[in-house]
């Protein structure tokens, strides 16, 4: 019976509303949309990261070392908390690639021959692993395989030890070590110039003359082990062979990529929908309340005749259910398309056997109930007042506002205002609860647009910087082993190389307090021209002979400021240690590294000068000195700056636009909803007013100015305040997706706060028009005789 | 005579429900003058709001013509009559119709902003009696000077017509009377043509004419030899 009367009334009452329904379901619908693709994005992601995981057994420990024999593997098999130890070769070459003009580099891992590892297992995509023994077969990595349209069966060269030798692809695999394929030292995938290479490891063994050595092992550990103390351990027993230091999945470079970007779809399945919740449950108190003091005295009629406060609320809250339940369903179906489009993105830099798009009932189920739970809000704090009141009172219309001069309208100013200006002011006023809650919501869109459009400033700023203030090179040369620098005289005379430069670099183990970080000392030649040094205002910094600098990126993983003493220990050659002062921490956004003169770091290392990489700018595209460099046998791999720049505007760049556009359409939705509502709302309540004023003699534009005046008033109080929000939340958003050897700097332009009011008010202008439309339809005297 | 204010010719206004057709004003030819006062008498639903609204620029006849100091206004678009209304009518309602967020006083400012020639609101004010409640809001009065302020706006723009449609309807005969006060008084200082709609009879003795409408027709019009102020109203 209570049923039936009050859904006749339902359906009424929402057909009443469409605009607003519609506005309503649309910010549910995408705040839906970003928290159930999103989420099932990073359930379907991680799922397919843990079986990989999983089924190719994937180790735990990671470690290198110059050389050591195969019987130091056994002995780090009997320290306790190491379940499996694999040893195996890895070396990185320069390749000849007879599709490519430029070298590429690949990065060999030795397998059994002709069989699976134990951990790191290989899924074969197409064709097959190498026969035992067979010298010239290998597995290359998917990525690089389709960017060059490869086939089974195509041949190349790798400079192997400094000789060349011919390969023919027999594979294309992936593992979960190369989830991302990343050069070690490079801050970003390449497929065109990067690749794995899977072989035989009697071929490396011969190569390399490494036959019963291995420079590289992995390493499952035992449940519940303390890591750290293991890792202590084994570096303590490779010490005497040159071990480089062990580490875990959290450094391994594809593991912490794959986790950073779980990390980051998590932060942005939380951070966007709740904004459009609380927005939407906002919006849905506005409407419903405006309905409730519209159908006061029916409620008191019902609650006269023996409904219950249960009932009412049970028919409001089935309005606001019905309301959000249309969103929720909007918001799944674009949350599947968003899922399914970003997993599709995501396939081409993340190589997986399958990554297949997954979601579950219990995701949909869990979107659907905070669109409930979000129309349990709207609705309720919209009821509250109302069930305070006896049936007799709530039968009377509700007693309007004491209008009285609060204190700063006895200010000089506010005398001077018009008469509409105060009228204005005071309905904004009267309402403060509503004004202060439309602002927030309003600076929301404010906060969501700075969120989604400052990452372009930063980016460019980053881009900026590092290629045209830091990276001035062409192109870097890394040397098979340091060698006099007089090799810096021989590659500038290689034909199209306008300038040459030689660095040494030296990995090394930096200590400050508790912490311990893997880095480089970077041994710079007098006066660089190729690499700069730079402070966070872009201004160049000079190095004097026997300064020592660090960048920001390694000053944060150490929480070393400038004047601390680090300490440090080689991990190369002789191996000493030392402790060094930090003079200068200076901008880098890519590398962790110690800066100094070359000819200190040769008197640290008690070498010679020495370099191992030369840096060189040269005359776009040519070929000859490709040919060259291919040629040359001191050479172990060469990167080219401008494809890095190219793969990061290609990957990252696009991603941030596409990413910045949908926001900036979110955020316009949230705003036109909120203004929308408002305005229907004030106009509903105050129609008569607004005829009143017309009857007057002011022109329809003119009502119209007072009546959309409010909102417009509200946004010129709380746009400021939603730079201000969004201003922090940009910065938490920046820490939040924070990565360890990757430093974004936090750069919002002016343009950007100026951008994300231009987008709201645009959005509210919208709303404005359609409000205009109905305005305009005003009929006088029927709204006149309404009240009268 | 002189020329008439405002005139009507064959003013008829026909309001279409659906199938069936309400004819609520027929064949109405009119003629205000300068400065007279005119009530309108009728039974209710006889067309004394429709044809004051017509008058007053907020509706449209369905066809005849109408003229306001010799001009034709009734084809008008709709700006041109709110710049009409703006300059040269006031309204006064049953319903006083105050902005319930603006004091006494700045609801007359509402209307002297916008027009070219307004008198001080102070002044407006003060034709009414209501000078020392200026500040205060609407909610804070009776509806008597609620009524009081109403013409206080209506006025303040200097209008050449004043039309008001049952100005005493929601008032007590004391408090009438005080509104009825306040209306003779600004036709006489101030010379403005003024029309009130009205269900009593005895309102009519203000009139120099007063006018009575049936069925939507001008049933006839009657001019007083004798007008009586309001104080001496019996109802
Ligand atoms: N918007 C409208 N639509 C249809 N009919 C209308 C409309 N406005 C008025 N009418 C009809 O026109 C006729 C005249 O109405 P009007 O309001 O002018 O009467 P009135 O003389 O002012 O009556 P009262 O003294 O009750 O106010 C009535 O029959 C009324 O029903
Ligand atoms: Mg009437």
């Amino acid at each position: 019976m209570v049923i039936k009367t009050f859904d006749k009334k339902l359906l009424r009452d929402l057909s009443s509303l469409k605009a607003q329904v519609f506005s309503i379901a649309l910010v549910v619908g995408l705040g839906v949309a970003v928290l159930f693709g999103f989420s099932t994005t990073h359930k379907s992601l991680l799922k397919s990261r843990d079986d990989f995981y999983k089924s190719h057994n994937f180790a735990d420990l990671f470690l290198n070392v110059k050389k050591a024999p195969f019987y130091a593997a056994e002995e780090l098999q009997d320290i306790s908390g190491v379940a499996l130890i694999e040893t195996r070769l890895e070396y990185d070459a320069l390749l000849s690639v007879p599709k490519m003009i430029e070298p590429a580099v690949g990065h060999f891992v030795s397998i059994p021959d002709g069989k699976q590892p134990l951990m790191n297992q290989i899924f074969v995509k197409l064709g097959r692993l190498p026969s035992p023994f067979a010298s010239e077969e290998v597995v290359v990595s998917e990525g690089f395989f389709k960017f060059h349209k490869l086939n089974l069966g195509d041949h190349f060269w790798g400079t192997l030890n400094g000789r060349q030798k011919k390969f023919r692809i027999v594979g294309v695999g992936v593992t979960p070590e190369h989830i991302i394929a990343i050069q070690s030292g490079s801050p970003f995938p390449d497929d065109q110039h990067f690749t794995l290479i899977w072989t035989n490891q009697s071929v490396l063994e011969a190569s390399y003359d490494m036959r019963g050595s291995f420079n590289s092992a992995i390493i499952k550990t035992k449940a519940g082990v303390n890591k750290e103390a293991l890792i202590h351990a084994i570096d303590q027993r490779l010490d005497k062979y040159g071990g480089f230091g062990a580490f875990g999945r959290d450094k391994q470079v594809s593991s912490v990529y794959v986790s950073e970007e779980l990390k980051q779809l998590k932060v942005h399945a939380t951070f966007i929908p709740v904004i459009f919740f609380l927005v939407a449950a906002f919006i849905l108190n506005v409407v419903i309340s405006r309905m409730v003091r519209s159908q006061r005295p029916q409620i008191a009629t019902f609650k006269a005749i023996g409904y219950h406060n249960k009932d009412i609320l049970s028919y409001y809250f089935k309005v606001g259910s019905l309301i959000v339940l249309i969103g929720a369903l909007i918001g799944i179906l674009l949350g599947l398309w968003i899922g399914d489009s970003m997993l599709k993105l995501y396939a081409d830099f993340y190589h997986f056997p399958t990554l297949s798009y997954d979601f579950s009932f219990l995701q949909v189920g869990l979107a659907v109930a905070i669109s409930l739970v979000t129309a349990a809000i709207g609705v309720f704090s919209s009821l509250r007042r109302l069930f305070r009141l006896q049936p007799a009172e709530a039968m009377r219309p509700p007693t309007p506002p004491i209008y009285h001069q609060s204190f700063f309208e006895k200010s000089h100013w506010f005398r001077l205002l018009s008469s509409r200006a105060r009228m204005m002011i005071r309905g904004v006023s009267a309402f403060p609860l509503r004004a202060l809650s439309t602002g927030i919501g309003l600076s929301f869109a404010v906060v969501l647009l700075i969120g989604g459009l400052f990452w372009q400033d930063s980016m460019k700023y980053l881009i900026l910087a590092q290629y045209s203030f830091i990276q001035k090179e062409t192109g870097s040369i890394q040397l098979i082993q340091s060698i006099e620098s007089s090799v810096v005289y021989e590659v500038n005379r290689l034909s199209g190389v306008i300038q040459a430069e030689g660095y040494r670099l030296t990995a090394v183990k930096a200590r400050f307090r508790n912490k311990e970080q893997n880095t480089v000392i970077k041994g710079m030649p007098p006066n660089p021209q190729l690499q700069g040094v730079i402070n966070d205002r872009l201004e160049k910094i000079h190095l004097p002979d026997g300064g020592v600098y660090i960048s920001r990126i390694l000053a944060r993983q150490l929480a070393a400021k400038e004047g601390d003493t680090i300490e440090i220990e080689v991990l190369e050659g002789k191996k000493p240690t030392f402790n060094l002062k930090v003079e200068k921490i200076v901008d880098s956004f890519m590398a962790s590294e110690i800066l100094t003169s070359r000819s200190v770091l040769a008197q640290l290392l008690r070498e010679d000068d020495l370099v191992n990489r030369v840096l060189f700018r040269s005359y776009a595209g040519s070929s000859e000195l490709y040919t060259k460099l291919k040629e040359m046998p001191q050479v172990l791999t060469v990167n080219f700056r401008d494809s890095a720049l190219k793969v990061f505007n290609e990957t990252s760049a696009t991603f941030l636009l596409v990413f910045a556009f949908i926001l900036s359409l979110f955020a316009g939705a949230i705003g036109f909803g909120i203004a929308y509502n408002n305005m229907r709302v004030t106009l509903a309540e105050r129609d008569w007013e607004m005829a009143t004023l017309e009857i007057l003699g002011f022109t329809v534009p003119e009502v119209f100015r007072i009546l959309v005046g409010e909102i417009f008033f509200l946004l010129a109080l709380f746009i400021p305040v939603g730079w201000v929000m969004g201003y922090w939340n940009s910065l938490w958003l920046i820490s939040a997706m924070s990565m360890d050897n990757f430093e974004i700097p936090f750069v919002i332009n002016p343009v950007t706060f100026f951008m994300a009011s231009v987008i709201l008010l645009l959005s509210c202008l919208i709303s404005a028009w359609l409000i205009y439309g109905r305005l305009k339809k005003l009929d006088l005297v029927a709204t006149l005789k309404s009240r009268g | 005579m002189a020329q008439p204010l405002m005139k009507t010719i064959h003013v008829n206004k026909t309001y279409a429900m659906g199938e069936v057709e309400v004819k609520a004003l027929i064949d109405v030819n009119l003629e205000l003058y300068e400065s007279e006062f005119v009530v309108l008498l009728g039974h209710s639903g006889s067309g004394k709001s429709t044809l004051l609204n017509i008058l007053g620029g907020l509706d449209r006849p369905t066809s005849g013509e109408l003229y306001f100091a010799g001009e034709r206004i009734d084809q008008y678009s709709d700006r041109e009559l709110t710049l009409f209304r703006r300059e040269n009518i006031g309204f006064i309602f049953q319903m006083y119709n105050l902005i319930p967020r603006l004091s006494g006083v700045e609801n007359v400012e509402l209307v002297t902003e916008i027009s070219s020639n307004p008198m001080d609101p102070i002044e407006a004010l003060s034709l009414v009696g209501l000078k020392e409640r200026a500040g205060h809001f609407p909610s804070q009065m009776s509806g008597g000077e609620q009524q009081r302020i109403a013409i206080a706006r209506a006025i303040a723009k200097q209008p050449r017509l004043l039309f008001c449609d049952e100005p005493t309807g929601a008032l007590d005969v004391k408090t009438g009377i005080m509104v009825l006060e306040a209306i003779q008084k600004v036709n006489k200082t101030l010379g403005t043509t003024t029309i009130v709609i009205t269900h009593n009879v005895a309102i009519a003795e203000m009139a120099d004419r007063v006018i009575t409408l049936v069925d939507g027709r001008v049933e006839h019009i009657k001019t007083n030899q004798q007008k009586i102020s309001a104080q001496d109203l019996k109802w």
